[in-house]
């Protein structure tokens, strides 16, 4: 029977769809939406009540109930529930939550920020084999017997024979109709990635920039997750002496001391003739920082670059809300050196207003106007 | 002979203890007097009974997202464990009773005992006389018709216009209720009619008398009365509360937008009385199903703790006003009252004494004049009241200290307070949420207000102001409706003045003073 209900239901969805997509852009931005996930890990939005406006009273602010109690005694408090049975629900403004998976999330903001899809890097060297069900034999084992496809030789095995009786269909396979499934061996590019975290933990980078990475790194690290089987993080920071870090860490940790973002960079590097083989993994590398370095290292940093070009699927450079002129930091440095300037996988962003911090995602993962050499 | 049905769905079957015991249960009710509709009983899924549910019990009505709403909102429900639905039953000739399967056994007697109850009320309660018993064929050309327009017109566009009249839904004229001029056309004043007065006349040939019957100047005084009175006859003569039907008549609109209101309008109206015995009709219902199950022994000996734990989920709750469980201890109250003659004005022969005279709290608890006229007053009340007049009656000072109500307040750190157990003030507070469903009322008084079209409407001030956000919302679809602009007459809750709100086109709204109104537009 053809529910009637879901026509509603589906019209219902796409005017909540529509709401979530105004509340979205605002809650993304103010970072609110990671806080609020429910028990199956969705994400928990309040959207504006979508209810039919009608003339109705103000707030009620009295009622009746039942219980014991006397004069002046408080039975409840706003927000928490009034403990009323028909409180909730009628006040003008209510919100209703709605709960949002990770992929629902995911295509809004690819559709709002103009995300392509990734592409793994083509390769052919290294791959996986995987079994797929294809064909159908005569022999097997018992586990892979494709019960309909028996039944049906049996059937016309009968048929042919003259014995099958419509009134009384009994089929009894013998072995000759057993059927079993088999499987071919497809070889599969290997599809494997590795994101490098790295921030600058010396003094410079205050709590509000501190946010704005975790933020970031975040929505970076879902998005990429959802285009490869399997993923890993690798978290770095750095002041003068770069160090592996744990997630935790990686968010809140914050040191003295100066900067050499050449650190952070030789160790990633390591990180990648260890353990990361380029052949076997699409490698991301996301830096942030407030750009301020010390001497003579950016052009420590463009040597690695260059030198790693080929090998990365992506370089983002973030500049945090820094008080440098953007053309003397290393990102000036990288719009200089023409074959970093050229690339696409080469992206950088200088970030001056906090409320801008979608852009930074857009900027890195974005589609990019202009040529570019691949 | 109900009508038992149940396996039209896959899997989904009424149990033959069920099955065999539905008969008996409806024998012994109408022994005790009840008087439903012919029965129908049906078993769902919860997902199906969700779905009729969101329907308001008519799974054919017109496609509207609200539905949509309502359901997910049940299935939400559903999966935190915090809703149920038992049964559903439909006022209609003969009744649908939806079941809900994987209940126990003793819960579906419940149910059916509880579903025939609320049908008898439906047949019998005067409120419903004369509501709609074939409903649901109304409802399925309703829904046909708006699909065809949906069709027709593009569904968005139809949806924009049902929700335009959604919002004004509920404002129609109870007092039509039973009336059957619910068609009746207004007169339209549009041209000034020459109307003589009217002149005495006798029998003669005579005319020299008309000059002393019918003195000139005493016409031509009452002529100048009746142009003066006509020039100032608004439009309706009477403010009208069934602004729904008057928008039907004269807004310019397309014959198919018509239709839609006047659908809208009468699904209004078979909701009415529903909504105005929500109270009543479920403490009927519930009392038939506690005495049938515990005092007649339907629920034998292990089905009363079923049963008790499934009173305790409808009517319990700590600090609930829930209306299941105050139609239920009112209509108990009111049986006790009249089993013991406790009813204002009746006399103590031995104690010489009137009740409401009786304060001694010893006295009052040990009056007891063996009337035994307790069903028969509930059968009564099943006839002839409404949850309003329920209440005036029987939430007596008495009924609110024995079941402990009071009233409660929000003071200004945000907290819930007990303010008061007076009866008089609970009742106050009650009537005041169930008085046109807790919704202001609106008057239509004027339809070409300034003389330029404006539709002037009437907040009727009880005290409490509107919300003005959702008044704003409202006023722009009536705008849609009406196309010229809507002005409504309000007030503030610490401001004595009456001011308007003005809607002049889709966007802008803006407040006028009574004078500055009319200074402005006239």
């Amino acid at each position: 029977m053809p529910r009637r209900v879901e026509e509603d239901r589906e019209e219902y969805r796409k005017i909540i769809r529509g709401e979530l997509h105004k509340e979205l852009k605002e809650l993304i931005r103010t970072g609110r939406l990671l806080g609020r996930r429910d028990r199956k890990g969705r994400f928990i939005i309040p959207i504006p009540s979508i209810d039919i406006p009608n003339f109705r009273f103000g707030k009620r602010e009295s009622g009746i109930g039942r219980g014991k109690g006397k004069r002046g005694d408080v039975i409840g408090r706003k927000q928490a529930s009034p403990k009323d049975g028909d409180q909730a629900g009628d006040q003008p403004g209510d919100h209703s939550l709605v709960a949002v998976d990770l992929d629902e999330v995911l295509s809004i903001l690819q559709e709002q920020l103009n995300l392509p899809n990734i592409e793994p890097k083509r390769n052919e060297k290294f791959t996986v084999d995987q079994y797929k069900y294809t064909g159908i034999k005569k022999t097997g084992p018992d586990s892979l017997r494709h019960m309909r496809r028996t039944m049906r030789e049996t059937m016309l095995r009968l048929i042919e024979l003259g014995e099958y009786d419509e009134e009384d269909p009994l089929l009894i396979p013998i072995p000759e109709d057993m059927r079993y499934k088999c499987w071919k061996i497809v070889k599969k590019p290997i599809n494997n990635a590795v994101i490098f975290f790295a921030r600058d933990y010396s003094g410079s980078i205050t709590k509000e920039r501190r946010e704005i990475i975790s933020d970031c790194c975040w929505w970076m690290d879902q998005w990429i997750r959802k285009f490869y089987k399997k993923t890993e993080t690798v978290y770095v920071g750095h002041d003068t002496e770069a160090k592996l870090l744990d997630q935790e860490k990686f968010y809140g940790f914050t040191s003295g001391g100066g900067t050499y973002i050449s650190s952070a960079f030789n160790l990633i590097q390591e990180q990648i003739d260890l353990v990361y083989d380029p052949d076997i993994w699409n490698i991301y590398i996301f830096y942030f920082s407030d750009l301020e370095n010390w001497g003579n290292d950016d052009k420590k940093v463009i040597d690695i670059m260059t030198k790693n070009l080929s090998i990365i699927n992506l370089y983002g450079i973030v500049g945090i809300l820094s008080y440098n002129d953007e053309d003397e930091t290393l990102i000036g440095e990288i719009k200089k050196e023409e074959k970093l300037k050229k690339s696409a996988r080469v992206r950088t962003y200088f970030l001056r207003d906090a409320d801008d911090k979608m852009r930074i995602i857009k900027q890195m993962l974005g589609r990019r106007l202009g040529h570019y050499e691949d | 002979m109900p009508i038992l049905l149940g396996d039209r769905i896959p899997g989904v079957k009424m149990s033959a203890e069920l099955r065999n015991r539905i008969p008996s249960i409806i024998k012994v009710c109408k022994e005790e007097g009840l008087d439903p509709f012919d029965l129908v009983y049906d078993v769902f899924p919860y997902d199906e009974i969700a779905e009729i549910v969101a329907y308001d019990g008519f799974p054919v009505r017109y496609p509207h997202y609200k539905f949509g709403e309502a359901y997910e909102d049940m299935a939400r429900g559903q999966e935190y464990g915090f809703q149920k639905v038992y049964e559903l039953v439909v006022n209609s000739n003969p009744c649908y009773v939806y079941l809900l399967e994987n209940n126990t056994l003793v819960d579906q007697i419940t149910v059916v005992v509880h579903a025939l109850a609320h049908s008898d009320f439906f047949k019998n309660n005067i409120f419903f006389a004369r509501t709609n018993r074939n409903m649901l064929n109304e409802m399925a050309s309703h829904g046909s018709r708006i699909r065809r327009y949906c069709r027709r017109f593009g569904r968005e566009r139809v949806t924009k216009f049902l929700d335009c009249i959604l919002s004004i839904s509920h404002h129609i004229d109870p007092k039509l209720l039973w009336s059957s001029k619910k068609y009746e056309d207004l007169k339209i004043h549009d041209e000034i009619e020459h109307i003589e007065p009217k002149r005495l006349r006798v029998e003669s040939d005579s005319d020299y008398m008309e000059s002393f019957l019918n003195p000139e100047e005493f016409l031509e005084e009452q002529r100048r009365k009746m142009q003066k009175k006509d020039e100032n006859r608004k439009w309706p003569e009477k403010p009208q509360r069934d602004i729904l039907g008057f928008l039907m008549r004269y807004a310019p609109l397309r014959q198919w937008q018509k239709d839609v209101i006047g659908m809208i309008r009468e699904e209004s109206y078979y909701f009415l009385p529903q909504a105005m015995t929500k109270i009543i009709n479920e403490g009927w219902a519930s009392y038939w199903d506690s005495y049938m199950l515990s005092q007649k022994g339907m629920a034998e000996d292990e089905g009363i703790v079923d049963y008790a734990i499934h009173k305790a989920g409808t009517l319990g709750g700590k600090y609930s006003s829930n209306p299941y469980k105050l139609g239920f201890l009112l209509l108990q109250y009111a049986e006790e009252c009249y089993n013991k003659g406790r009813v204002a004005g009746t006399v103590h022969p031995e104690w010489n004494m009137r009740w409401e005279d009786c304060k001694d709290r010893q006295q009052r608890e040990e009056w007891d004049l063996k009337w035994n006229r307790g069903r028969q007053k509930l059968f009564e009340i099943r006839k002839n009241y409404n949850d309003a007049l329920l209440i005036l009656e029987f939430m007596t000072q008495d009924f609110c200290d024995k079941y402990e109500y009071f009233r409660w307040a929000l003071n200004d750190d945000g907290e819930y307070v007990i303010v008061t157990r007076d009866a008089e003030k609970i009742k106050e507070e009650l009537l005041a949420r169930i008085d046109n469903r807790g919704l202001p009322v609106i008057n239509l008084v004027n339809a070409n207000g300034m003389n330029k079209g404006h539709l002037i409407l009437e907040h009727v001030w009880t005290g409490k102001q509107l919300n003005d956000k959702m008044a704003e919302l409202t006023l722009q679809r009536l705008f849609r409706i009406w196309k010229r602009p809507i002005a409504i007459r309000t007030r503030d809750d610490d401001d004595e003045d009456a001011y308007y709100v003005v809607c002049e086109d889709e966007k802008e709204l803006t407040i006028y003073g009574e004078e500055e109104y009319i200074d402005e537009f006239s």
